[in-house]
C-alpha cells in the first residue's frame, strides 16, 4: 500500500512538473540531430514512398502504442498469472457443482 | 537517438550495416536457440519485444527543460534474455519504427542498431554482470546496467553523427558537442531507466526466478 501511494505521488509530482514547465517540448532528435545536420548543411531525405503528415502520425503512434500495450498485457498475464484461467475454471466448476447439489 | 534518413554519407551508412548485420544474425540465431531450449521464455521474449518497441518510441517529457527524449529498453531486455537476443529485438523494433513511424531510417538502420540495440544491450548487460561479480545486489546491478546502457547508446549516436557531420571541426569536438547537447535531457531519462530496470528485474526475480536462468540471483 505504501509503495503504491509513493508511486502515485511520484506520478502526480511528475505530471504537475511537466504542466508547470513552459517549453516547446521538442525531441532531441529534432534539436540535437537536426541542429548538427543544419550546421553541416545536410538535410533529411526520404527513401520510403509514404509520409506521415498531419494527424496520420498521431493515428499511427496511437495504434502502435495500443498494439504494443495489448501485447505487453497479454504476455504479462501469461508470465505472472499463468494459473488464473485454471483457477477460474476450477471455481466455475465448483460453483456449478454446488448449484447442482 | 534515431538518426534519420539521409544524414549519413552512403559509405558510412553501409559501413555501419556490416557489423550491425553480423550482430543481428548472431542475435537471431541465439534467440532461436533460446526459444528451443527454454520454451517457457517465449512470453518473456514477446513481452520484451513489445516493451523495447514502445519504450524506444515514446517521447518522455523532461520537466524543467521543456524537451523530450526516449529511454532505450534494450539494457532490461539484455539482462532478462541475454545481450544477443536483445540485439535481435532492438533491431526489429528499429526497423518497424523506420518503416511505419518516421523514426530513424532504412539507410541509417545499421547505425541505429549499433547504438541502441548493440551498445545498449551489451554495455547494459556488461555493467550488470560486472556489478554482480563485484558483489552488488540484484537491483543495484540491474539499475546500473540500465543507466549505462542508456547513456552509451547516446554516446555511440553522438560519435556516428560526429563522424558524418563534423565538417571543418574535429570529430572529437563535434562528438563532445553532440553528446553534451543530448545529456541535459538524457541524464534524467537514464536515471529513470535505472529505477525502472532495477524494479522490473527485482520483480521478475521475486515472481518468476526461473526466467532468470544462468545467473546467481541471490539479492
Amino acid at each position: 500500500m505504501k509503495r503504491r501511494l509513493a508511486i502515485a505521488t511520484a506520478a502526480l509530482v511528475f505530471i504537475a512538473a511537466v504542466f508547470a514547465t513552459s517549453g516547446r517540448w521538442l525531441g532531441t532528435d529534432d534539436t540535437v540531430v537536426g541542429g548538427l545536420a543544419q550546421k553541416a548543411g545536410v538535410s533529411q531525405s526520404r527513401l520510403l514512398p509514404w509520409n506521415l503528415t498531419g494527424d496520420l502520425q498521431l493515428f499511427v503512434f496511437c495504434a502502435g502504442g495500443a498494439v504494443a500495450g495489448f501485447a505487453i498485457g497479454y504476455y504479462w498475464r501469461a508470465l505472472f498469472n499463468p494459473g488464473e484461467g485454471e483457477r477460474r475454471g476450477a471455481n466455475d466448476h465448483r460453483s456449478g457443482k454446488q448449484a447442482g447439489s | 537517438m534515431h538518426i534519420p534518413e539521409g544524414l549519413l554519407p552512403l559509405d558510412q551508412a553501409a559501413g555501419w550495416y556490416v557489423p550491425a548485420m553480423a550482430f543481428l544474425a548472431a542475435g537471431l540465431a541465439k534467440l532461436k536457440r533460446l526459444l528451443k531450449e527454454r520454451p517457457q521464455a517465449r512470453p518473456l521474449v514477446g513481452l520484451m519485444g513489445a516493451f523495447v518497441f514502445v519504450v524506444s518510441l515514446m517521447p518522455v517529457p523532461v520537466p524543467g527543460l521543456g524537451t523530450v527524449s526516449h529511454p532505450c529498453g534494450t539494457p532490461l531486455a539484455a539482462i532478462l534474455l541475454g545481450p544477443f537476443s536483445a540485439v535481435a529485438l532492438g533491431a526489429v523494433a528499429l526497423l518497424l519504427q523506420a518503416l511505419f513511424f518516421a523514426h530513424g531510417g532504412i539507410s541509417s538502420w545499421g547505425a541505429n542498431i549499433l547504438s541502441m540495440a548493440v551498445g545498449g544491450s551489451f554495455v547494459g548487460f556488461g555493467v550488470y554482470w560486472g556489478a554482480r561479480r563485484l558483489g552488488a545486489g540484484l537491483g543495484i546491478a540491474a539499475g546500473l546496467g540500465g543507466l549505462a546502457g542508456d547513456l552509451v547508446t547516446y554516446a555511440i549516436t553522438s560519435f556516428q553523427l560526429a563522424l558524418a557531420l563534423h565538417g571543418h571541426e574535429s570529430i572529437g569536438a563535434t562528438w563532445l558537442a553532440a553528446f553534451g547537447s543530448f545529456m541535459p535531457t538524457q541524464i534524467p531519462l537514464a536515471i529513470a531507466e535505472l529505477f525502472f530496470t532495477s524494479g522490473v528485474v527485482v520483480f521478475v526475480y521475486r515472481r518468476r526466478a526461473d526466467l532468470l536462468s544462468g545467473e546467481e540471483m541471490q539479492s
